[in-house]
């Protein structure tokens, strides 16, 4: 064999080493699916504001919450634009009193979205939950 | 430049630019840089507390004000000294009044012990050293707040609190936090990580509610221990505070240094 094949030969295992991250998914069989498998609360029809709001900001409403117990002592319920519901600006207590289990919703999501918040290294469950 | 760590950079020129700013000195009434207003600015309110000396000698009261506040806190136990967490604790009168302690005080009274906390300073120097404002006087109550979030744990804070009243969590506190049967730590207050600091917090989580702080009122629930804890505000003239403050003798914390302690003793 030439040179010229053994150049070859070590292009081609390089192409496909280069492009496997590519096609590897696909012949894997284990495309994700549209949307992570999310359980919802059982008796309760809305969220704190409306759902695609939710989706999209609710990191932002609980760093709002964060700022206005903590740095603005605000003694107030949280109002719902929605419909008008208050809730307490708490993580632990207003969140996770709905989405009661927080490893079906929260952390499935964040798992497929890949999104690691450090909250829960001091935020507990309720109950007291570490 | 290249030898010097990221880390050991920013440490300098942190300090240099705190330096420049408050003249070399964190104890100095007032930085001339000009934005001073997170160091002691007017407050709207003011929480404060009364320390009675001779009623908290029970050991069983300061016991009882002690565990309250662990559990409330979720602070975790630390025997090392040195890296122990603490918000409320016993030290000997001669170290909390070294400026009241003279040749003829008897033994006794040097070793007694009296409770100490944060004291919620009117001018607190930890708050004026703070590069992220994760601490500060908080104007709605004045209570000095810790913003958990922001702290990234340098430490100045510690450096410029004469009381000594701040902790810095050296490890992952989780583990040695007292939890029961199925795991779970006695309160919802957040638990704290390695790398931030932590202190007293006059219980803003319990007046938010209407409560007392957890020491507070579990003094109260000690027989003789009625009263050997005392809190309300400076801004309400009818309360217990204000009255005790205005008959009784009370003193507070190395009053030369002018930071303006808000827990007061009655001697
Ligand atoms: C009163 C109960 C309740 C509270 C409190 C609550 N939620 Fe919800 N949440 C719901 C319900 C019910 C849904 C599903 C709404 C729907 O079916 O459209 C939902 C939906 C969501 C969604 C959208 C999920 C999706 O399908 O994309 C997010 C994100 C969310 N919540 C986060 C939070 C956060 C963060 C908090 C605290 C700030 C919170 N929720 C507090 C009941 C609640
Ligand atoms: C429908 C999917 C979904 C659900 C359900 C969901 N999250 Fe998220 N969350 C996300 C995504 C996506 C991000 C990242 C957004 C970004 O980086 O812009 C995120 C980010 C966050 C962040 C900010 C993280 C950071 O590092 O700054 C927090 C805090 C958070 N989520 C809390 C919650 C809590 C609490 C719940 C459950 C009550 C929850 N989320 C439920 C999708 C979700
Ligand atoms: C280093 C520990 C720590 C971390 C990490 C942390 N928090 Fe907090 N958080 C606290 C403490 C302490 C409080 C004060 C609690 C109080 O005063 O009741 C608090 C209060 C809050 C509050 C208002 C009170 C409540 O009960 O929820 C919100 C909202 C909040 N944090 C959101 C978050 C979010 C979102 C994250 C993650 C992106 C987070 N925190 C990460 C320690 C932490």
């Amino acid at each position: 064999m030439s040179d010229k094949g053994k150049i070859f030969f070590g292009l081609a295992i390089f192409v496909i080493l280069v492009t496997f991250p590519f096609w590897g998914r696909l012949s894997a069989g284990d495309a994700l699916p549209d949307r992570a498998e999310l359980e919802y609360p059982a008796d309760e029809e809305a969220c704190v504001e409306d759902t695609p709001f939710m989706r999209a900001s609710h990191m932002d409403l609980l760093n709002q919450w964060r700022d206005e117990l903590v740095r603005d002592g605000n003694l107030e319920e949280y109002v719902s634009e929605l419909d008008g519901r208050t809730y307490p600006r708490s993580l632990t207590k207003t969140c996770l009193s709905c989405h009661e289990d927080r490893d079906a919703f929260c952390t499935r999501c964040h798992d497929y979205a890949d999104v690691q918040p450090t909250c829960w290294e001091c935020h507990t469950t309720p109950g007291g939950g570490v | 430049m290249e030898s010097k760590s990221r880390r050991t950079f920013l440490k300098e020129t942190a300090g240099a630019a705190l330096g420049l700013s408050c003249g070399g000195s964190v104890l100095t009434a007032a930085c001339t840089s000009g934005e001073d207003s997170h160091g002691g600015g007017p407050v709207e309110s003011q929480w404060a507390m009364v320390i009675d000396m001779e009623k908290s000698q029970d050991p069983a009261v300061r016991e009882a004000c002690y565990e309250a506040c662990i559990q409330a806190h979720n602070i975790p136990r630390i025997e090392d000294p040195e890296e122990r967490i603490r918000w409320i604790w016993d030290e000997e009168y001669q170290d909390v009044f070294p400026d009241q302690v003279h040749d003829q005080l008897p033994d006794d009274v040097k070793h007694a012990p009296v409770m100490v906390l944060c004291n919620h300073c009117m001018n607190p120097p930890c708050v004026r050293v703070c590069p992220t404002q994760a601490t500060w006087k908080r104007e709605e109550d004045g209570i000095v707040m810790m913003d958990m979030h922001r702290c990234i744990g340098c430490r100045y804070c510690m450096a410029a609190c004469p009381y000594g009243s701040r902790s810095f969590n050296w490890r992952d506190p989780r583990p040695l936090i007292d939890k029961d049967a199925q795991g779970n730590v006695a309160s919802d207050f957040p638990t704290r990580t390695r790398g931030v600091v932590e202190k007293c917090n006059f219980c803003a989580e319990r007046l938010r509610e209407g409560l007392q702080p957890a020491c507070v009122e579990a003094a109260n629930q000690v027989p003789g221990g009625e009263g050997a804890l005392m809190f309300g505000n400076l801004a309400d003239p009818g309360s217990e505070v204000n009255q005790v403050l205005s008959s009784q003798r009370t003193i507070t914390r190395r009053v030369a240094l002018g930071t303006g302690p808000n827990v007061f003793y009655i001697v």
